[in-house]
């Protein structure tokens, strides 16, 4: 038996061995044992996980993604009463609903990101804090482009449903549309 | 969100981790560099992109992340073998190569991975919005903590010298020569991140990526050089169709590295090495099987779950490189967003679980037919090209000073999370509001 095979356990067992085995672990021969005398690991297979038996815990997991990817989409960002934006709530994400009482346009000088913007009103009022029903919404540069080409900017009287971040301070509200899908406008509406 | 949205962000991301997969093939190679590559593609070809909802390439960056997360240690794995010559410790998966047994390091590293994305899938949708309140409560308090992981790694030194001298003063400075080396490579590691921080020399269009030549030259390179340098052969493989597994392997491995994961996430500077290294005292890790359990576990809970508390509404962590390279083009918003997101690591990191006990096996036959070092010369060519096309010559210039503070713990015996000094001290610095008084000091400002 050259060295090295006894180094690797790949030679011939001695004939005092009674069974012979293939280490599940290392591979090497050895005499059948509850441990392998090369890498110490159990050899007993009810003390073994399969590879087969991971495939199909990582199946349960991938499950679970799916199951997480189906919830996104139903999940809806609940509606928010315009007069409830406060500046706790700044940069965080909202939806309201409400009538569109003005628009304004704003072509930058710039740069090439024209700013539209329009007030909601949805009628609320909250009477601890003073704040009424009455919010600012920015749209700019691509995103208003996008809605051009889908004539879907708003126009004063349109019922319109919004989602964006909220900018708040002492004395300002203001919530930014990121992109196209946050405008939805009432049947009949847009231009 | 609509279901065809959420398809093409499925295909995507997983389109993103197939150039994972094929980027891992490279020993050496950070998913911070890949994504560094895809970020300076992106900005050359705005214009074609610019149409494109941006959540497509935030998926397709995510599928990046979490096949990266899997796949990129596995090559390490069989293309770096430990050549004890130059090094005192030999960690558990070098050992499992030695003894053919590189698959089962592997397999087990996987488990660890799996069991991060399963605690992700389970937990941060339902409690994640707690980590805003973790946030607040550990915000106030960051620098001093830092500082306290800067003294757990000095006190945790060790000298590694056997003591054998001839006499009581040789065994006395043979004792302490490894130990004030490490306090050295700390030192120097740590002037090297306060240059970074307050006077880069990297050019300002490529200051998004102005760690890669530092983490390229202080870990990568050296790793490489030193595998060029080894003497040391890699015995046959054996591919395991079992392992060897206890359910209080994967609760502990895995748990000591979810904490870890966690504690890096909210701890800036904190990478996973040292958070793990703090976890494993904290969990009374033991084993070798725990440890590489953890290893893989932590791994995907710093760089995926990390990452998912950017899109996290509420929340917004942005911490990493993945992140920080995603908000310059993507703003999170809604639940619907971060579910999305959610379910495409979840199922992508499932495939990639599959995917990886595959990719060992190529990895398998590759290092049976391929001589390593021409693995790691590759290898290292293509890292100093990236860095050179990425940074220019000033990124080079950086990376071979960090080169040669990155080889000191090699040659003198030192532990290598001394490095991590580069990002430890000018945190703590910055965080306790002195960085610029010092960086002054030293001349930087």
């Amino acid at each position: 038996m050259k060295p090295d095979d006894i180094t690797q356990g790949t030679g011939p067992l001695p004939a005092s061995a009674a069974t012979a085995m293939c280490c599940p672990s290392c591979g090497r021969t050895i005499e059948a044992s509850e441990v392998c005398p090369y890498c110490c690991t159990l050899t007993d297979p009810t003390r073994r996980v399969t590879e087969k038996s991971l495939v199909r815990w990582a199946v349960l997991v991938a499950l679970l993604g799916i199951g997480l990817l189906a919830w996104s989409a139903f999940v809806e960002t609940p509606v928010t009463p315009v007069a409830n934006l406060e500046n706790t709530g700044a940069f965080l994400h909202f939806r309201i609903q409400g009538k569109v009482t003005k628009t304004s346009y704003f072509k930058a000088r710039y740069r090439d990101a024209d700013v539209f913007s329009f007030w909601i009103d949805d009628g609320s009022q909250n009477e601890s804090s003073g704040q009424t029903g009455t919010v600012k919404v920015k749209i700019d540069g691509p995103v208003y482009k996008r809605l051009q080409d889908d004539g879907s900017v708003p126009r004063e009287g349109d019922s319109v449903d919004v989602e964006g971040t909220l900018y708040a301070g002492d004395g300002f509200r203001m919530l930014s549309v990121n992109t196209p899908e946050m405008l939805r406008i009432a049947p009949g509406g847009g231009k | 969100m609509e279901p065809m949205m959420i398809l093409a962000c499925l295909g995507m991301s997983l389109a993103g981790a197939v150039i994972a997969a094929a980027a891992s093939l490279i020993p050496g190679l950070h998913i911070y560099n890949v994504i560094a590559i895809t970020m300076t593609i992106l900005f050359a070809v705005e214009h074609f992109f610019s149409g494109l909802d941006p959540m497509l390439m935030t998926s397709f960056l995510i599928g990046l992340v979490v096949g990266f997360s899997f796949l990129f240690t596995i090559t390490s794995q069989y293309f770096q073998p430990c050549d004890d010559s130059y090094r005192y410790v030999m960690l558990p998966h070098e050992k499992f190569l030695f003894e053919g047994r590189a698959h089962e390091a592997v397999v087990l590293g996987s488990i660890g991975s799996l069991v991060a994305i399963f605690a992700i899938g389970v937990i941060f949708p339902f409690f994640g919005q707690y980590a805003a309140v973790i946030r607040g409560l550990v915000r106030p308090h960051l620098y001093w903590i830092i500082g306290a992981v800067i003294v757990f790694l000095l006190m945790t030194e060790w000298p590694k010298d056997p003591g054998t001298g001839p006499t009581p003063l040789k065994r006395m400075l043979d004792g302490w020569g490894s130990i004030l080396m490490g306090y050295f490579c700390f030192g120097m590691a740590g002037l090297l991140g306060i240059f970074i921080f307050h006077r880069t020399i990297i050019p300002v269009e490529s200051s998004f990526q102005s760690l890669m030549p530092v983490f390229v030259g202080l870990f990568a390179i050296p790793s490489q050089l030193l595998t060029l340098l080894a003497t040391v052969g890699v015995p046959r493989q054996h591919v395991a169709k079992s392992v060897e597994l206890t359910g209080e392997d994967v609760i502990r491995g895995g748990a000591s590295g979810i904490l870890a994961g966690m504690v890096s996430a909210f701890t800036p500077s904190l990478t996973p090495g040292p958070a793990m290294l703090l976890s494993g005292h904290a969990t009374v890790t033991g084993g070798d099987r725990q440890f590489i359990i953890g290893g893989g576990s932590g791994r995907v809970m710093y760089y995926v779950g990390t990452l998912l508390f950017f899109f996290m509404p509420g929340v917004f962590l942005r911490r990493g490189g993945a992140a920080i390279n995603i908000s310059l083009f993507f703003t999170p918003e809604t639940w619907a967003q971060f579910l999305t997101i959610a379910g495409l690591i979840v199922l992508v990191g499932a495939i990639a679980f599959v995917g990886s006990l595959g990719y060992s096996r190529l990895a398998t036959a590759i290092v049976a037919r391929v001589p390593y070092k021409w693995l790691s010369l590759g290898g290292m060519a293509i890292m100093i090209a990236l860095v050179g096309w990425v940074t220019s010559w000033q990124g080079l210039v950086i990376m071979l000073v960090s080169t040669c503070i990155g080889m000191i713990p090699n040659l003198w015996h030192t532990r290598r999370i001394n490095l991590l000094a580069v990002l430890l001290v000018p945190m703590f610095l910055n965080m306790w509001g002195h960085g610029a008084d010092v960086a002054r000091w030293l001349g930087f400002l």
